[in-house]
């Protein structure tokens, strides 16, 4: 009886340990910072290495690791040291599930999920049924955070710090613009109802909306319309390469006067138009020469480590992994409930990054956005009006 | 006047895209998927070399022709010519031509992908055309859309008379319409293959360089597009005449420039297919086709 008995009480042993050794999982366990942390926290990202998005991804990927960098040498974290590791979901939603399905059955405390929409909306519904906190950079499908408490944005709406781009047409002087669309891409088509719904607000009037698809290549009948009320202004909103094609249809019908557009036409997109550029202006998250303090010492530490200036999906990285990084410590743990509360506390409080100060709402990140003009080729931030 | 002027701008642009490939659809019986491919390699190109060194863009224009040309005569000799010789049933054979085209296409835009970071990519300042906009009241014409329209309208009326009344051109309808009996009368379909292709992808490489110049810039993926477009016409017009890619361009190309200027571009591509499924179901063999010959 007695055997039998200690045979019972060995088994509960094993069990709870195989029970904690599951929850700790991607943490080796060990003296850490002496507050519960472990010596070494494994964190996962879920990353488009490869495919359509795959530079985006690895632009994410280097401002991920300068702040891994960062946080382990300055001991941010005491003596726990935060490492990353990354599966190419290759921006394939089905690729993207089956990695963050692998991720969440091991146990990882916290993962960073994937750069594209669709990939992301594959992959947050198994991460929040795993109850495990994802960090999502870019991914701007509307749905995404609905997936439920676990899932954070940690890239702001573009529609958020818009009121830029609105402001510096107010102190323009601009009282007529016309605006030109791509109607495929919803956060352009929202940018677009936000240009004309808030236009009496600062001070114009839009005389001319033409709509157009990301894949008409020439837009010579949209042009001829938008300049027929001729405007003081015109909002290029429209998707990637469609900019440089509707901006030099626009110069080729001999438009010079005030051209803004949407984030989409910075990150060096516009180099092909080259002196057809000068002038543009748009409003992003980040600009590796803005003179946020928050932002230069981003820009400084990306330099030493990759020797190039930081666009801003890396800044976005970056700001991610530091996100984590004050999560884990406020919990003072690798349990995934408590990052959890731990995400919900620094959430609140906000904190300064490589995009400024960052707080959140509901979970999606909000910033102050920075207004730049692109001039040889250089995107230069603006003095705000 | 100036929407007038702009649907003869796009009609132009899709003229050249679409006679290279209906000339090989029509003549050798190639539904080459890769074309879209081939045309924004052959802008691809003389980009790349463009980079390099100031080239006159009056160099470049050449160039591309001759890089789209050999694009498609490579296609041809590595793709199409071994799967004829291996398959012996023709309908077979242009399935497996079709298929083959759609690995080429992957291949190249795959690679252009690859050196451009799918970004989108354009003829540097050094080597690009100096437009001028000239202005005559409320209307406006740039170097480029006269250039465009002037090719368009000079290489169709070329490509008409050489298929119609040249002696390669009446060969290549022979060969179209019975191979073998042409081959009996002395044709030899090999060189024949290889100057309609060589033509198909020159015009590709022409409409690509006109077009990077008239709009900035193009993706490794802008082919795509103009490809469902480009068959759009081909079906419409006839396949086979070139009569029916002018009149089936024209179809899509005013149709477009009236959904624009009447209503939202958002319309363009559904009202420009509607216009297409229409014609399709009055008259199924195309505008310029009266009647259909089959082969036996």
């Amino acid at each position: 009886m007695r055997r039998s008995g200690s045979v019972r009480l060995i088994g509960l042993a094993s069990a709870a340990a195989l029970m904690s050794a599951t929850i700790a999982c991607g943490a080796n366990t060990g003296s850490g910072s002496g507050q519960g942390l472990p010596d070494k926290i494994d964190l996962v990202s879920v990353q488009d290495l490869s495919g359509t998005s795959g530079p985006g991804g690895q632009s994410t990927k280097n401002g991920m690791d300068t702040a891994i960098k960062e946080i382990n040498e300055t001991k941010f974290l005491g003596n726990t040291q935060l490492a990353l590791s990354y599966e190419d979901s290759a921006t394939d939603p089905a690729k993207g599930a089956s990695k963050m399905s692998q991720t969440a059955a091991g146990g990882t405390p916290l993962v960073f999920g994937s750069f594209t929409s669709a990939t992301a909306l594959a992959e947050a519904p198994i991460a929040q049924k795993a109850k495990l906190p994802t960090i999502f950079t870019q991914a701007g499908a509307s749905g995404l955070l609905d997936a439920g408490d676990y899932i954070y944005r940690a890239t702001p709406l573009q529609t958020s710090y818009f009121n830029k781009t609105l402001e510096y047409l107010q102190s323009k002087g601009v009282k007529k613009a016309s605006l030109i669309y791509d109607t495929d891409v919803p956060t352009i088509v929202d940018l677009a109802h936000q240009f004309q719904d808030s236009s009496a607000k600062y001070g114009f009037t839009v005389a001319a909306s033409e709509a157009t698809t990301s894949k008409q290549v020439d837009v010579s009948s949209q042009i001829s319309k938008l300049l027929a009320p001729q405007p003081d202004a015109i909002f290029v909103d429209v998707l990637l390469a469609h900019n440089v094609q509707v901006i030099k249809q626009l110069r080729q019908a001999g438009y010079r006067g005030l051209i803004v557009a949407q984030q989409g036409a910075g990150g060096g997109v516009l180099k092909p138009l080259g002196a057809d550029a000068d002038g543009v202006v748009l409003a992003n998250d980040f600009n590796p020469l803005s003179a946020d303090p928050g932002s230069q010492h981003f820009t400084q530490r990306y330099q030493a480590q990759f020797n190039e200036l930081p666009g801003n999906f890396s800044a976005e990285g970056y700001d991610a992994v530091w996100l984590a990084a004050r999560a884990i410590k406020q919990a003072g743990s690798a349990d995934r409930a408590k990052i959890l509360q731990g995400l919900q506390t620094v959430a609140q409080q906000g904190f300064d990054g490589a995009l400024g100060k960052i707080t959140f709402q509901n979970r999606q990140e909000v910033t102050p956005g920075v207004l730049v003009e692109i001039r040889g080729g250089a995107e230069t931030p603006v003095k705000a009006p | 006047m100036q929407q007038v002027l702009n649907a003869l701008v796009l009609w132009s642009i899709y003229v050249l895209f679409a006679l290279g490939l209906s000339l090989a659809w029509g003549t050798l019986n190639v539904l080459n998927l890769a074309h879209g491919a081939t045309f924004m390699f052959g802008a691809f190109s003389v980009v790349l070399l463009s980079e390099h060194a100031d080239i006159p863009f009056g160099v470049l224009v050449p160039l591309a022709m001759v890089f789209g040309g050999l694009i498609s005569v490579l296609l041809d000799l590595l793709v199409f010519r071994p799967i004829r010789a291996r398959v012996g049933n023709s309908r077979e054979a242009e399935l497996l031509m079709l298929i083959g085209s759609v690995g080429a296409a992957s291949i190249m835009v795959t690679i252009a992908q690859q050196a451009t970071d799918d970004s989108p990519f354009g003829i540097p300042e050094g080597s690009a055309l100096r437009s001028a906009v000239y202005r005559f009241g409320g209307f406006s014409i740039s170097t480029i859309q006269i250039v465009i329209i002037v090719l368009g309208v000079a290489l169709a009326a070329l490509l008409g008379w050489w298929i119609r009344s040249s002696r390669y051109g009446r060969a290549l309808r022979a060969v179209a319409f019975d191979g073998e009996t042409a081959q009996l009368m002395g044709v030899n379909p090999g060189r024949l293959s290889t100057a309609t292709m060589f033509a198909a992808g020159a015009l590709a490489g022409l409409a690509s360089v006109l077009l990077i110049s008239h709009v900035g810039a193009l993706t490794p993926t802008s082919g795509d597009n103009l490809l469902l477009k480009a068959f759009a016409m081909i079906i419409l017009g006839g396949i086979g005449s070139i009569a029916g890619v002018l009149a089936g361009a024209a179809v899509v190309a005013v149709g477009e420039t009236l959904v624009l200027t009447f209503t939202s571009g958002t319309w363009v591509d559904a009202a420009s297919f509607a216009i297409i499924i229409a014609v399709i179901l009055i008259r199924p063999q195309g505008i310029f086709v009266a009647q259909k010959a089959d082969r036996v």
